[in-house]
Protein backbone atom coordinates (compact mmCIF):
# COMPACT_ATOMS: atom_id res chain seq x y z
CA UNK A 1 0.00 0.00 0.00
CA UNK A 2 1.47 3.35 -1.05
CA UNK A 3 1.45 6.39 1.14
CA UNK A 4 -1.20 8.11 -0.93
CA UNK A 5 -3.52 5.09 -0.82
CA UNK A 6 -3.16 4.92 2.94
CA UNK A 7 -4.20 8.54 3.24
CA UNK A 8 -7.22 7.96 1.02
CA UNK A 9 -8.32 4.99 3.09
CA UNK A 10 -8.07 7.06 6.23
CA UNK A 11 -10.23 9.74 4.73
CA UNK A 12 -12.90 7.59 3.17
CA UNK A 13 -15.18 7.40 6.22
CA UNK A 14 -15.14 11.17 6.62
CA UNK A 15 -18.07 13.23 5.54
CA UNK A 16 -17.36 15.72 2.79
CA UNK A 17 -17.19 19.30 3.97
CA UNK A 18 -19.64 21.62 2.25
CA UNK A 19 -19.61 25.39 2.50
CA UNK A 20 -23.16 26.50 1.71
CA UNK A 21 -24.36 30.07 1.20
CA UNK A 22 -28.03 31.01 1.33
CA UNK A 23 -28.57 28.43 4.07
CA UNK A 24 -31.55 30.30 5.54
CA UNK A 25 -33.55 30.06 2.30
CA UNK A 26 -35.87 27.27 1.21
CA UNK A 27 -33.18 25.43 -0.77
CA UNK A 28 -30.53 25.97 1.89
CA UNK A 29 -32.77 24.74 4.67
CA UNK A 30 -33.75 21.65 2.66
CA UNK A 31 -30.09 20.98 1.88
CA UNK A 32 -29.25 21.12 5.58
CA UNK A 33 -32.27 19.04 6.60
CA UNK A 34 -31.73 16.27 4.10
CA UNK A 35 -27.99 16.13 3.50
CA UNK A 36 -26.47 16.82 6.92
CA UNK A 37 -25.90 13.11 7.39
CA UNK A 38 -23.78 13.07 4.23
CA UNK A 39 -21.91 16.36 4.56
CA UNK A 40 -20.36 18.41 7.32
CA UNK A 41 -22.12 21.63 6.41
CA UNK A 42 -21.00 25.18 7.10
CA UNK A 43 -24.37 26.89 6.69
CA UNK A 44 -23.98 30.59 5.96
CA UNK A 45 -27.14 32.61 6.50
CA UNK A 46 -27.83 36.34 6.55
CA UNK A 47 -31.14 36.35 8.47
CA UNK A 48 -32.72 33.49 10.36
CA UNK A 49 -30.66 30.29 10.48
CA UNK A 50 -31.92 27.12 8.81
CA UNK A 51 -34.37 25.21 11.01
CA UNK A 52 -32.01 22.34 11.66
CA UNK A 53 -29.89 21.38 14.63
CA UNK A 54 -26.76 23.54 14.77
CA UNK A 55 -24.08 24.33 17.32
CA UNK A 56 -26.55 26.83 18.84
CA UNK A 57 -29.91 25.15 18.46
CA UNK A 58 -31.22 21.66 18.97
CA UNK A 59 -34.46 19.77 19.35
CA UNK A 60 -35.65 18.56 22.74
CA UNK A 61 -38.37 16.18 23.82
CA UNK A 62 -40.43 18.32 26.21
CA UNK A 63 -41.37 15.26 28.23
CA UNK A 64 -37.73 14.26 28.66
CA UNK A 65 -35.53 17.23 27.74
CA UNK A 66 -32.26 15.56 28.75
CA UNK A 67 -32.78 12.55 26.50
CA UNK A 68 -30.37 12.59 23.53
CA UNK A 69 -32.34 12.71 20.28
CA UNK A 70 -31.28 11.10 17.02
CA UNK A 71 -32.46 14.20 15.13
CA UNK A 72 -29.64 16.17 16.77
CA UNK A 73 -26.92 13.80 15.59
CA UNK A 74 -25.89 15.62 12.43
CA UNK A 75 -25.62 19.28 13.38
CA UNK A 76 -24.66 21.89 10.85
CA UNK A 77 -22.22 24.66 11.70
CA UNK A 78 -24.26 27.83 11.22
CA UNK A 79 -22.53 31.14 10.53
CA UNK A 80 -24.42 34.41 10.25
CA UNK A 81 -22.85 36.77 7.74
CA UNK A 82 -23.71 39.48 5.25
CA UNK A 83 -21.68 38.30 2.28
CA UNK A 84 -22.10 41.58 0.43
CA UNK A 85 -19.28 42.72 2.69
CA UNK A 86 -16.00 41.25 1.36
CA UNK A 87 -14.57 41.02 4.87
CA UNK A 88 -17.42 38.70 5.77
CA UNK A 89 -16.48 36.37 2.91
CA UNK A 90 -12.98 36.11 4.36
CA UNK A 91 -14.37 35.50 7.83
CA UNK A 92 -16.74 32.78 6.66
CA UNK A 93 -14.05 30.88 4.76
CA UNK A 94 -11.66 31.23 7.67
CA UNK A 95 -14.29 29.89 10.08
CA UNK A 96 -15.07 26.95 7.80
CA UNK A 97 -11.41 26.01 7.59
CA UNK A 98 -10.87 26.52 11.30
CA UNK A 99 -13.83 24.24 12.03
CA UNK A 100 -13.19 21.45 9.50
CA UNK A 101 -9.68 22.09 8.11
CA UNK A 102 -10.87 21.66 4.51
CA UNK A 103 -13.63 22.51 2.05
CA UNK A 104 -14.62 19.81 -0.45
CA UNK A 105 -17.73 21.38 -1.92
CA UNK A 106 -18.79 25.00 -2.24
CA UNK A 107 -22.50 25.47 -2.97
CA UNK A 108 -23.35 29.05 -3.88
CA UNK A 109 -27.08 29.33 -3.16
CA UNK A 110 -27.38 32.86 -1.80
CA UNK A 111 -29.82 34.75 -3.98
CA UNK A 112 -31.28 38.20 -4.41
CA UNK A 113 -34.29 38.83 -6.58
CA UNK A 114 -36.70 41.59 -7.42
CA UNK A 115 -39.23 41.41 -10.20
CA UNK A 116 -40.88 44.22 -12.11
CA UNK A 117 -40.89 46.21 -15.34
CA UNK A 118 -37.93 48.22 -16.54
CA UNK A 119 -40.22 51.03 -17.64
CA UNK A 120 -42.69 52.77 -15.40
CA UNK A 121 -40.99 51.95 -12.10
CA UNK A 122 -37.49 52.32 -10.64
CA UNK A 123 -37.86 49.30 -8.36
CA UNK A 124 -36.20 46.77 -10.63
CA UNK A 125 -33.58 49.26 -11.76
CA UNK A 126 -32.71 50.09 -8.17
CA UNK A 127 -32.24 46.39 -7.37
CA UNK A 128 -30.10 45.49 -10.39
CA UNK A 129 -26.71 46.08 -8.82
CA UNK A 130 -27.57 44.05 -5.76
CA UNK A 131 -28.94 41.18 -7.83
CA UNK A 132 -25.74 41.05 -9.86
CA UNK A 133 -23.59 41.39 -6.72
CA UNK A 134 -25.31 38.49 -4.95
CA UNK A 135 -26.30 36.23 -7.86
CA UNK A 136 -23.30 36.64 -10.19
CA UNK A 137 -20.29 38.14 -8.46
CA UNK A 138 -20.59 36.71 -4.93
CA UNK A 139 -20.22 33.08 -6.14
CA UNK A 140 -16.97 34.01 -7.86
CA UNK A 141 -15.68 35.85 -4.81
CA UNK A 142 -16.54 32.89 -2.59
CA UNK A 143 -14.77 30.41 -4.87
CA UNK A 144 -11.71 32.62 -5.31
CA UNK A 145 -11.46 33.18 -1.56
CA UNK A 146 -11.64 29.43 -0.88
CA UNK A 147 -9.03 28.90 -3.59
CA UNK A 148 -6.71 31.55 -2.14
CA UNK A 149 -7.05 30.27 1.40
CA UNK A 150 -7.05 26.52 0.75
CA UNK A 151 -7.41 25.00 -2.72
CA UNK A 152 -4.36 26.66 -4.33
CA UNK A 153 -1.96 24.84 -2.03
CA UNK A 154 -3.81 21.51 -2.07
CA UNK A 155 -4.11 20.86 -5.78
CA UNK A 156 -3.29 17.13 -5.58
CA UNK A 157 -5.75 16.59 -2.75
CA UNK A 158 -8.33 18.60 -4.66
CA UNK A 159 -8.23 16.06 -7.47
CA UNK A 160 -8.28 13.02 -5.24
CA UNK A 161 -11.07 14.47 -3.10
CA UNK A 162 -13.03 15.55 -6.20
CA UNK A 163 -13.42 19.06 -4.82
CA UNK A 164 -15.77 21.32 -6.70
CA UNK A 165 -18.09 24.31 -6.85
CA UNK A 166 -21.83 24.18 -7.58
CA UNK A 167 -23.42 27.51 -8.47
CA UNK A 168 -27.20 27.60 -8.18
CA UNK A 169 -28.50 29.12 -11.42
CA UNK A 170 -31.96 28.92 -13.00
CA UNK A 171 -33.70 27.99 -16.23
CA UNK A 172 -34.78 31.63 -16.22
CA UNK A 173 -31.30 32.27 -17.62
CA UNK A 174 -32.22 30.51 -20.91
CA UNK A 175 -35.23 32.57 -21.93
CA UNK A 176 -36.18 36.22 -22.47
CA UNK A 177 -39.71 36.85 -21.23
CA UNK A 178 -40.44 40.46 -20.51
CA UNK A 179 -43.79 39.61 -18.94
CA UNK A 180 -42.07 37.92 -16.00
CA UNK A 181 -40.40 41.15 -14.91
CA UNK A 182 -37.29 39.08 -14.33
CA UNK A 183 -34.77 41.05 -16.40
CA UNK A 184 -32.47 41.44 -13.40
CA UNK A 185 -32.79 37.93 -12.03
CA UNK A 186 -32.52 36.19 -15.41
CA UNK A 187 -29.52 38.17 -16.64
CA UNK A 188 -27.72 37.81 -13.33
CA UNK A 189 -28.07 34.05 -13.77
CA UNK A 190 -26.88 34.30 -17.40
CA UNK A 191 -23.77 36.00 -16.04
CA UNK A 192 -23.45 33.27 -13.42
CA UNK A 193 -23.62 30.55 -16.08
CA UNK A 194 -20.79 32.11 -18.07
CA UNK A 195 -18.75 32.98 -15.02
CA UNK A 196 -19.09 29.34 -13.97
CA UNK A 197 -17.64 28.27 -17.32
CA UNK A 198 -14.76 30.73 -17.07
CA UNK A 199 -14.10 29.61 -13.51
CA UNK A 200 -14.10 25.98 -14.63
CA UNK A 201 -11.32 26.78 -17.10
CA UNK A 202 -9.17 28.61 -14.58
CA UNK A 203 -9.82 26.31 -11.62
CA UNK A 204 -8.62 23.27 -13.61
CA UNK A 205 -5.09 24.16 -12.67
CA UNK A 206 -5.86 23.77 -8.97
CA UNK A 207 -7.84 20.58 -9.56
CA UNK A 208 -11.25 21.99 -8.69
CA UNK A 209 -14.33 21.52 -10.85
CA UNK A 210 -16.95 24.26 -11.31
CA UNK A 211 -20.50 23.66 -12.55
CA UNK A 212 -23.89 25.32 -12.40
CA UNK A 213 -27.25 23.83 -11.56
CA UNK A 214 -30.23 25.38 -13.37
CA UNK A 215 -33.59 24.22 -12.05
CA UNK A 216 -36.93 25.60 -13.17
CA UNK A 217 -38.98 27.23 -10.43
CA UNK A 218 -39.02 24.86 -7.46
CA UNK A 219 -40.26 23.13 -5.45
CA UNK A 220 -43.10 22.10 -7.78
CA UNK A 221 -44.59 18.82 -8.91
CA UNK A 222 -42.32 18.97 -11.98
CA UNK A 223 -39.20 19.98 -10.07
CA UNK A 224 -39.44 18.81 -6.47
CA UNK A 225 -36.85 19.85 -3.91
CA UNK A 226 -35.50 16.32 -3.90
CA UNK A 227 -34.60 16.63 -7.60
CA UNK A 228 -32.63 19.82 -6.97
CA UNK A 229 -30.77 18.24 -4.05
CA UNK A 230 -30.05 15.20 -6.22
CA UNK A 231 -28.72 17.60 -8.86
CA UNK A 232 -26.16 18.94 -6.40
CA UNK A 233 -25.19 15.39 -5.47
CA UNK A 234 -24.82 14.47 -9.15
CA UNK A 235 -22.53 17.41 -9.82
CA UNK A 236 -20.57 16.82 -6.62
CA UNK A 237 -19.93 13.15 -7.31
CA UNK A 238 -19.35 13.45 -11.07
CA UNK A 239 -16.31 14.35 -13.13
CA UNK A 240 -17.81 17.10 -15.28
CA UNK A 241 -16.65 20.69 -15.20
CA UNK A 242 -17.84 23.83 -16.96
CA UNK A 243 -21.29 22.33 -17.44
CA UNK A 244 -24.82 23.39 -16.55
CA UNK A 245 -27.15 20.71 -15.21
CA UNK A 246 -30.67 21.67 -16.26
CA UNK A 247 -33.67 20.49 -14.25
CA UNK A 248 -36.83 21.48 -16.08
CA UNK A 249 -39.00 18.49 -15.30
CA UNK A 250 -37.86 16.56 -18.40
CA UNK A 251 -35.09 14.72 -16.56
CA UNK A 252 -31.61 16.09 -15.78
CA UNK A 253 -29.75 17.35 -18.86
CA UNK A 254 -26.15 18.53 -19.01
CA UNK A 255 -25.45 21.53 -21.20
CA UNK B 1 -57.80 19.68 32.06
CA UNK B 2 -55.68 19.46 35.24
CA UNK B 3 -52.92 16.92 34.54
CA UNK B 4 -52.06 14.74 37.50
CA UNK B 5 -49.23 12.74 35.95
CA UNK B 6 -46.67 13.15 33.21
CA UNK B 7 -48.79 10.81 31.10
CA UNK B 8 -51.75 13.15 31.50
CA UNK B 9 -49.54 15.96 30.28
CA UNK B 10 -48.30 13.89 27.36
CA UNK B 11 -51.91 13.43 26.31
CA UNK B 12 -52.49 17.18 25.91
CA UNK B 13 -49.22 17.85 24.02
CA UNK B 14 -48.90 17.22 20.30
CA UNK B 15 -45.60 15.39 20.76
CA UNK B 16 -43.67 17.76 18.50
CA UNK B 17 -40.13 18.35 19.60
CA UNK B 18 -39.34 21.80 20.96
CA UNK B 19 -36.37 23.89 19.84
CA UNK B 20 -33.73 24.90 22.35
CA UNK B 21 -31.47 27.85 21.44
CA UNK B 22 -28.26 28.72 23.25
CA UNK B 23 -27.77 32.25 21.94
CA UNK B 24 -28.03 35.09 22.67
CA UNK B 25 -29.27 33.45 25.89
CA UNK B 26 -30.83 30.06 26.59
CA UNK B 27 -34.40 29.90 25.34
CA UNK B 28 -36.87 27.41 23.94
CA UNK B 29 -39.38 27.88 21.14
CA UNK B 30 -42.18 25.37 20.65
CA UNK B 31 -44.73 25.16 17.85
CA UNK B 32 -48.06 23.33 17.90
CA UNK B 33 -47.75 22.88 21.62
CA UNK B 34 -51.20 21.51 22.55
CA UNK B 35 -53.50 19.14 20.72
CA UNK B 36 -56.31 20.97 18.87
CA UNK B 37 -59.08 20.38 21.40
CA UNK B 38 -56.94 21.71 24.26
CA UNK B 39 -55.81 24.70 22.22
CA UNK B 40 -59.44 25.38 21.29
CA UNK B 41 -60.51 25.37 24.94
CA UNK B 42 -57.72 27.80 25.89
CA UNK B 43 -58.66 30.06 22.99
CA UNK B 44 -62.34 30.03 24.02
CA UNK B 45 -61.37 30.98 27.57
CA UNK B 46 -59.08 33.74 26.34
CA UNK B 47 -61.81 35.18 24.13
CA UNK B 48 -64.21 35.19 27.08
CA UNK B 49 -61.67 37.28 29.02
CA UNK B 50 -61.24 39.63 26.08
CA UNK B 51 -65.00 40.12 25.96
CA UNK B 52 -64.80 41.57 29.47
CA UNK B 53 -63.21 44.69 27.98
CA UNK B 54 -59.89 46.39 28.30
CA UNK B 55 -60.32 48.31 31.54
CA UNK B 56 -58.50 51.62 31.83
CA UNK B 57 -55.23 50.82 30.08
CA UNK B 58 -55.12 52.20 26.54
CA UNK B 59 -54.10 49.75 23.86
CA UNK B 60 -53.07 46.85 26.08
CA UNK B 61 -53.69 45.06 29.32
CA UNK B 62 -52.10 42.51 31.54
CA UNK B 63 -54.79 40.81 33.55
CA UNK B 64 -54.65 38.53 36.53
CA UNK B 65 -54.68 34.91 35.59
CA UNK B 66 -58.26 33.55 35.65
CA UNK B 67 -57.32 30.60 37.79
CA UNK B 68 -60.79 29.16 38.16
CA UNK B 69 -61.15 28.77 34.42
CA UNK B 70 -61.00 25.08 33.55
CA UNK B 71 -58.83 25.54 30.43
CA UNK B 72 -56.39 27.91 32.10
CA UNK B 73 -55.92 25.56 35.07
CA UNK B 74 -53.48 23.58 32.93
CA UNK B 75 -50.98 26.46 33.20
CA UNK B 76 -51.31 26.46 36.99
CA UNK B 77 -50.72 22.74 37.31
CA UNK B 78 -47.71 21.32 39.07
CA UNK B 79 -47.06 19.11 36.06
CA UNK B 80 -46.84 22.09 33.72
CA UNK B 81 -44.62 23.94 36.20
CA UNK B 82 -42.25 20.99 36.39
CA UNK B 83 -42.19 20.53 32.63
CA UNK B 84 -41.15 24.15 32.02
CA UNK B 85 -38.49 24.02 34.70
CA UNK B 86 -37.02 20.82 33.28
CA UNK B 87 -37.04 22.19 29.74
CA UNK B 88 -34.89 25.11 30.88
CA UNK B 89 -32.84 23.07 33.33
CA UNK B 90 -34.03 25.28 36.20
CA UNK B 91 -36.17 23.43 38.75
CA UNK B 92 -38.95 25.59 40.15
CA UNK B 93 -40.10 25.83 43.75
CA UNK B 94 -43.82 25.61 43.09
CA UNK B 95 -44.49 29.36 42.97
CA UNK B 96 -45.92 30.77 39.75
CA UNK B 97 -47.15 34.16 38.59
CA UNK B 98 -49.32 34.10 35.48
CA UNK B 99 -51.54 36.40 33.52
CA UNK B 100 -53.08 37.07 30.16
CA UNK B 101 -51.77 39.79 27.92
CA UNK B 102 -53.41 41.75 25.12
CA UNK B 103 -52.03 44.39 22.74
CA UNK B 104 -54.28 46.36 20.44
CA UNK B 105 -53.09 46.93 16.83
CA UNK B 106 -50.37 49.56 16.73
CA UNK B 107 -49.64 49.25 20.46
CA UNK B 108 -46.42 50.93 21.57
CA UNK B 109 -43.31 48.78 21.45
CA UNK B 110 -41.49 47.88 24.63
CA UNK B 111 -37.76 47.87 25.39
CA UNK B 112 -35.20 45.12 25.99
CA UNK B 113 -35.44 43.95 29.59
CA UNK B 114 -34.51 40.75 31.39
CA UNK B 115 -37.51 39.89 33.67
CA UNK B 116 -35.22 39.23 36.64
CA UNK B 117 -37.82 40.74 38.97
CA UNK B 118 -38.88 39.73 42.49
CA UNK B 119 -42.31 38.92 43.88
CA UNK B 120 -43.89 38.01 47.23
CA UNK B 121 -45.85 34.83 47.81
CA UNK B 122 -47.86 33.43 50.71
CA UNK B 123 -49.37 29.99 51.21
CA UNK B 124 -48.44 26.75 49.53
CA UNK B 125 -49.57 24.99 46.42
CA UNK B 126 -50.95 21.47 46.42
CA UNK B 127 -49.66 18.26 44.96
CA UNK B 128 -51.48 19.13 41.77
CA UNK B 129 -51.41 22.92 41.63
CA UNK B 130 -48.80 25.60 42.18
CA UNK B 131 -49.00 28.56 44.55
CA UNK B 132 -49.87 31.87 42.92
CA UNK B 133 -49.80 35.44 44.25
CA UNK B 134 -52.68 36.25 46.59
CA UNK B 135 -53.18 39.98 46.32
CA UNK B 136 -55.87 40.03 49.01
CA UNK B 137 -53.34 38.76 51.56
CA UNK B 138 -49.95 40.05 50.44
CA UNK B 139 -48.84 42.82 48.12
CA UNK B 140 -46.98 40.97 45.39
CA UNK B 141 -44.61 43.88 44.71
CA UNK B 142 -43.90 45.29 48.19
CA UNK B 143 -44.53 42.27 50.40
CA UNK B 144 -46.95 44.19 52.62
CA UNK B 145 -49.23 41.75 54.45
CA UNK B 146 -52.95 42.56 54.71
CA UNK B 147 -53.89 39.63 56.93
CA UNK B 148 -52.48 37.93 59.98
CA UNK B 149 -51.32 34.33 60.24
CA UNK B 150 -49.47 34.17 56.96
CA UNK B 151 -45.78 33.76 56.36
CA UNK B 152 -44.55 35.58 53.30
CA UNK B 153 -41.56 34.66 51.13
CA UNK B 154 -39.70 36.72 48.58
CA UNK B 155 -38.96 34.98 45.32
CA UNK B 156 -37.43 35.99 41.98
CA UNK B 157 -38.40 34.97 38.46
CA UNK B 158 -36.41 32.05 37.11
CA UNK B 159 -38.22 30.90 33.97
CA UNK B 160 -40.52 32.95 31.75
CA UNK B 161 -43.18 31.56 29.41
CA UNK B 162 -45.07 33.34 26.64
CA UNK B 163 -47.79 31.30 24.93
CA UNK B 164 -49.60 32.79 21.93
CA UNK B 165 -53.33 32.21 21.69
CA UNK B 166 -56.41 33.76 20.03
CA UNK B 167 -54.42 35.74 17.47
CA UNK B 168 -55.35 36.31 13.83
CA UNK B 169 -53.23 34.39 11.29
CA UNK B 170 -49.72 35.88 11.20
CA UNK B 171 -47.53 36.63 8.17
CA UNK B 172 -44.08 38.25 7.96
CA UNK B 173 -44.54 42.01 8.18
CA UNK B 174 -47.55 41.79 10.51
CA UNK B 175 -45.36 42.72 13.51
CA UNK B 176 -46.10 41.97 17.14
CA UNK B 177 -43.11 39.65 17.59
CA UNK B 178 -41.18 39.17 20.79
CA UNK B 179 -37.60 40.24 20.10
CA UNK B 180 -34.56 38.54 21.62
CA UNK B 181 -31.54 40.80 22.20
CA UNK B 182 -27.85 40.55 23.00
CA UNK B 183 -27.89 43.57 25.29
CA UNK B 184 -30.23 46.07 26.90
CA UNK B 185 -28.96 48.79 24.59
CA UNK B 186 -30.06 47.09 21.37
CA UNK B 187 -32.77 49.00 19.48
CA UNK B 188 -36.11 47.23 19.88
CA UNK B 189 -36.40 46.81 16.10
CA UNK B 190 -32.96 45.15 15.78
CA UNK B 191 -33.33 41.81 17.58
CA UNK B 192 -30.96 38.89 17.29
CA UNK B 193 -34.09 36.88 16.56
CA UNK B 194 -37.83 37.38 16.79
CA UNK B 195 -40.62 35.02 17.78
CA UNK B 196 -43.85 35.81 15.90
CA UNK B 197 -47.28 35.58 17.55
CA UNK B 198 -48.34 32.34 15.91
CA UNK B 199 -51.14 30.59 17.75
CA UNK B 200 -50.32 27.56 19.87
CA UNK B 201 -46.60 28.43 19.84
CA UNK B 202 -44.60 29.31 22.90
CA UNK B 203 -41.28 30.66 24.04
CA UNK B 204 -39.53 29.95 27.32
CA UNK B 205 -36.37 31.40 28.71
CA UNK B 206 -34.22 31.24 31.77
CA UNK B 207 -34.41 34.63 33.50
CA UNK B 208 -30.86 35.86 33.97
CA UNK B 209 -29.18 39.29 33.94
CA UNK B 210 -28.75 38.71 30.19
CA UNK B 211 -32.17 37.45 29.09
CA UNK B 212 -33.00 40.61 27.15
CA UNK B 213 -36.29 40.46 25.30
CA UNK B 214 -39.05 42.87 24.43
CA UNK B 215 -42.33 43.41 22.67
CA UNK B 216 -41.48 44.74 19.21
CA UNK B 217 -44.85 46.41 18.57
CA UNK B 218 -45.68 47.55 15.03
CA UNK B 219 -48.49 45.00 15.04
CA UNK B 220 -51.21 45.12 12.41
CA UNK B 221 -53.47 42.84 14.41
CA UNK B 222 -54.24 42.40 18.10
CA UNK B 223 -51.67 40.27 19.91
CA UNK B 224 -52.76 37.91 22.64
CA UNK B 225 -50.76 35.68 24.93
CA UNK B 226 -50.68 33.84 28.21
CA UNK B 227 -47.64 34.84 30.27
CA UNK B 228 -46.22 32.91 33.18
CA UNK B 229 -43.14 32.90 35.39
CA UNK B 230 -41.61 30.27 37.65
CA UNK B 231 -39.93 31.60 40.78
CA UNK B 232 -36.98 30.64 42.97
CA UNK B 233 -35.91 32.12 46.33
CA UNK B 234 -34.22 35.52 46.20
CA UNK B 235 -31.14 34.10 47.95
CA UNK B 236 -30.65 31.57 45.17
CA UNK B 237 -30.63 34.27 42.52
CA UNK B 238 -28.42 36.55 44.62
CA UNK B 239 -25.92 33.71 45.06
CA UNK B 240 -25.92 32.91 41.37
CA UNK B 241 -25.98 36.36 39.80
CA UNK B 242 -25.33 38.83 42.62
CA UNK B 243 -28.01 40.66 44.59
CA UNK B 244 -27.51 43.80 42.48
CA UNK B 245 -28.65 41.88 39.40
CA UNK B 246 -32.21 41.60 40.71
CA UNK B 247 -34.36 44.27 39.06
CA UNK B 248 -36.45 45.77 41.85
CA UNK B 249 -39.94 47.10 41.28
CA UNK B 250 -40.43 50.83 41.49
CA UNK B 251 -43.65 52.36 42.68
CA UNK B 252 -45.38 53.94 39.72
CA UNK B 253 -48.14 56.60 39.65
CA UNK B 254 -51.59 55.19 40.36
CA UNK B 255 -50.48 52.61 42.96
CA UNK B 256 -48.85 50.49 40.29
CA UNK B 257 -45.36 49.05 40.05
CA UNK B 258 -42.90 48.95 37.18
CA UNK B 259 -39.50 47.39 36.69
Amino acid sequence: MGKGEHRRMERSPRKRVCLLTGAGGAFGSAFCQQLASDYDIVAVHRGAPPQVPTQDQSRIDPLDPRKPLVVNTHRVFAVQADLEDDREIDRVVELALARYERIDLLVNAAVSYSFGPLLGSRRLLDSLEQQFRVNSILPVKMAVTVAERFWQVHDQDNLSENRNVVNLSSTASFTVRADTGGAGYSTSKVALNYLSRFMAQEFKRVGVRVNALAPAAFPTAEVPMRAVLDGVRQLDSGAMTGRILVLDGQGPQLR
Amino acid sequence: MLPETRSDLAAVLTGEHWWRYETPFPHVVAHNVFVPEVYGAIEDSFNRELANGFGTEPGQFTRQFPRDDEAFRLFGSRQWHDLLGEAMGVPGWGDVEAGIHHHEPGAASGFPHNDLNPGWFVGEGTELEVAMPRAEICNFYSGELYAEGYERREMVRSVAMLYYVANPPWSPGDGGETGIYRSASCPIDRPASAIPPVNNSMMLFHCTPYSFHGYMGNNRHPRNSVILWLYVPRAEVADRWGKESIVEWKEAPGNGYAS
